[in-house]
């Protein structure tokens, strides 16, 4: 019963590095993020079903990263802050590049 | 249309908001009673953020090129940018959180409370980043709204 809530659990830790990861790719790359959007669509689409589709493939599959309910919060707050962390500063230095 | 995506996504947000604080109250002490609003609280609060992803995504792809070119006239364009950028991608987090949300909360009983550390801090988490959005969100509309004012001065 306590197999989803860590498997999950380690898929909310690897989509948000994942998106902060990818967010840095485009960030890098100057005109990826264009051509992305061009031949897939808005990043509010792509990034959201990328998201989704890591959620629930590493959530329904038997992933553990933590041994206990504390050490996943932590393991979850850390990531998620983390990857907050590297997109507002991301953000910043496209805005300030002029992207 | 315009003005209805426009209000529309931020009144769903805040809502999802009040109800992760809600499901975190509810957490900090389970009872029977408890649990079974945390239940149905956790799954209105994913609901609410999925509408709010759709309903803010439509506003994104489809409305936002208009208020980017106004805010481009003023001085704030780079700060609005920056909440922009921002907002599309810290959405994701935001999204997952409370998609996980349910699965905790229906996992989580009386007897077997593994699941509860991780229900604060993942409502905590969304409530977070809720407000953050909603922070940015009034910072880019005070970008188009500079812009607006470079170009018809009072």
């Amino acid at each position: 019963m306590d197999r989803q809530i860590y498997s999950f659990g380690a898929s909310i830790v690897v989509a948000s590095l994942l998106t902060a990861v990818i967010y840095a790719i485009k960030a890098v790359i100057p005109g990826l993020d264009e051509a992305i959007e061009d031949s897939i669509g808005h990043a509010w689409s792509y990034m959201g079903v990328i998201g989704l589709v890591v959620f629930f493939g590493l959530g329904l599959a038997p992933v553990r990263f933590a041994k206990d309910g504390r050490s996943l919060a932590v393991q979850i707050a850390g990531a998620a802050l983390v990857s907050a962390g590297v997109l507002f500063l991301l953000s910043a230095w496209l805005a300030v590049r002029g992207n | 249309m315009r003005e209805a995506l426009l209000f529309i996504h931020p009144t769903l947000g805040v809502l999802g908001i009040l109800g992760a604080v809600w499901v975190f109250v509810e957490a900090l002490s389970v009872d029977k009673d408890r649990l079974r609003r945390m239940r149905i609280m956790s799954i209105v609060v994913a609901v609410l953020f999925l509408l709010t992803w759709i309903s803010g995504g439509l506003w994104d792809s489809y409305y936002y090129g208009a208020d980017r070119m106004m805010a481009a006239k003023g001085s704030w364009v780079a700060v609005g940018d920056i909440a922009m950028e921002f907002k599309e991608h810290l959405f994701v987090l935001i999204l997952l959180l409370s998609l996980y949300l349910p699965v905790l909360t229906y996992r989580l009983d009386l007897q077997n409370t593994v699941a509860r550390t991780p229900i604060l801090t993942v409502a905590a988490l969304i409530v977070l980043f809720g407000l953050a959005m909603e922070g940015a969100g009034a910072t880019l509309a005070g970008s188009v709204h500079v812009g607006m004012e470079t170009m018809m001065p009072s």
